[in-house]
């Protein structure tokens, strides 16, 4: 059980890089595929349990975890400072692998998080990222991507419309995406309709992360799943959107 | 599990009677070294039996013909005293409690309930003053030992059920917050037991009482 212990980790720096949007980085080594993730905390009990987040970036000296505040324990997150220490256990979940040939990984929201480790790691692939207004980080996310393209609802700073309207899956041999559900599912119709596969990094509040607790249950061909340990990554083609 | 020499207690939930008895059959004929009936599953459609003493006791009564492994019951918070003298009375070895607290939320963005199923279980510490006094009534009137859940998350926690009158206690949510929770109580009682010259957690038991 020595890789599910819980870990101690010092804040290297803990910025707010847009309005409620911090990224924070962990001195330390850790391992991991792209889209795993790992639960944080920086309390005792209360609040009770540990936030889940996707690997933002990484390198061989820290870790980063891009998070909005959401509720107190966002909140508490976001007022640590360098040096403070934050309990950590993972890399959890199944994380995604880069497939040949051309690919494109599509992001919205918060759900762009995961995907500049993605980048990173994959190598050569189009980046495609949706947000609600000003788009974030735009100039981190440039420099992995062979080709970008920002969309925002209000128009700002990109392609106005959702990135899911705006994205065409012809001509890539693989797709990979992450943000709210109704993005992930108008993806996977458009998707299935030009034959090229999907890979969906879902969501969930969830309790533990190592497939205890059952909360983050989803209904996919193949039964109930847990997002933490059967996914986060799933094929598109087997998770049911209406459900 | 059975090879490492792991204790494995199955829970089993049933929408009818029968469906009860089939389950508890199946495990009785398997390795597990008990059964506990779940009376009461908040997270999950149907009706909870552990609230009225007389679908409990047909349930239990229903398990116990085919079970020939230690029979445990699970109680819902709201059991009430009569549900488990049902329990008892039906031939249960232990009774368990109490599982979650129906309760919910809203997303006051959406203006909707945040679970599907409008209410789920509430657990862990928010629930361990209540489980502890429900432990602590149950224990006065039960002659089958009781094994006390409700947010136990320290030793200090366990200490308080063994002595309402519990005999073991189960820690849940405790474990969603760190894989080995579980070991930390273990070994804080340990410590305890040295500290308070303590050789037989009997010499304790219910002293609350």
């Amino acid at each position: 059980m020595a890789e599910l212990a819980v870990r101690s980790a010092p804040v290297l720096t803990n910025e707010e890089v847009a309005p409620g949007l911090f990224k924070m980085v962990l001195k330390g080594t850790y391992s991991g595929k792209p889209a795993q993730f790992y639960m944080l905390r920086a309390w005792g009990l209360d609040p009770l349990l540990a936030r889940p987040m996707s690997v933002f970036d990484r390198s061989e000296e820290w870790i980063a975890f891009l998070y909005r505040i959401r509720g107190r324990g966002t909140e508490l997150l976001s007022q640590l400072h360098s040096g403070d220490r934050i309990l950590l256990l993972g890399p959890l979940g199944n994380g995604w692998e880069r497939r040949p040939g051309r690919v494109a990984l599509i992001g919205g929201g918060s759900g762009v998080a995961s995907l500049l480790h993605t980048a990173k790691v994959f190598g050569d692939v189009d980046l495609y990222l949706g947000f609600r207004n000003k788009p974030f980080l735009i100039d981190e996310f440039k420099q992995v991507a062979e080709r970008l393209v920002v969309a925002s609802e209000t128009g700002e700073g990109g392609q106005r419309g959702l990135v899911s309207n705006i994205f065409d899956p012809s001509g890539y041999d693989a797709c990979y995406a992450c943000g709210p559900q109704a993005m992930l599912a108008s993806l996977s119709r458009a998707c299935k309709k030009a034959k090229v596969p999907l890979f969906v990094s879902l969501e969930e509040r969830m309790a533990c992360g190592i497939g205890a607790c059952l909360g983050c249950a989803v209904r996919t061909t193949r039964g109930i799943c847990r997002v933490c340990r059967d996914g986060p990554v799933f094929h598109a083609r087997e998770v049911i959107w209406d459900g | 599990m059975k090879a490492r020499g792991i204790v494995t207690i199955a829970n089993v939930w049933g929408e009818t009677e029968a469906a009860y008895a089939k389950g508890v059959k199946r495990l009785s004929d398997s390795a597990v070294d008990a059964i506990e009936l779940n009376l009461s599953c908040p997270n999950v459609p149907g009706e909870m039996v552990g609230q009225r003493a007389e679908s409990a006791r047909r349930v239990v009564r229903a398990a116990r013909k085919v079970c020939e492994k230690p029979l445990w019951v699970k109680l819902p918070p709201d059991a009430g005293l009569e549900v488990a003298q049902a329990v008892e009375e039906e031939g249960a070895d232990a009774v368990c409690a109490v599982n979650t607290f129906r309760a919910m939320a809203i997303d006051i963005e959406t203006g909707k309930p945040v679970f599907e199923r409008v209410s789920a279980g509430l657990s862990g510490p928010a629930i361990r003053p209540i489980a502890l006094r429900i432990v602590y009534e149950l224990a006065s009137v039960l002659k089958i030992p009781l094994i006390g859940i409700g947010g136990i998350t320290t030793w200090q926690d366990a200490v308080a059920f063994i002595m309402a009158g519990a005999t073991a206690v189960q820690v849940g949510t405790a474990n969603f917050i760190d894989p080995t929770r579980a070991i930390d109580i273990v070994q804080g009682l340990g410590r305890f037991m040295e500290e308070q010259k303590i050789t037989n957690w009997k010499e304790v038991r219910g002293c609350a009482h």
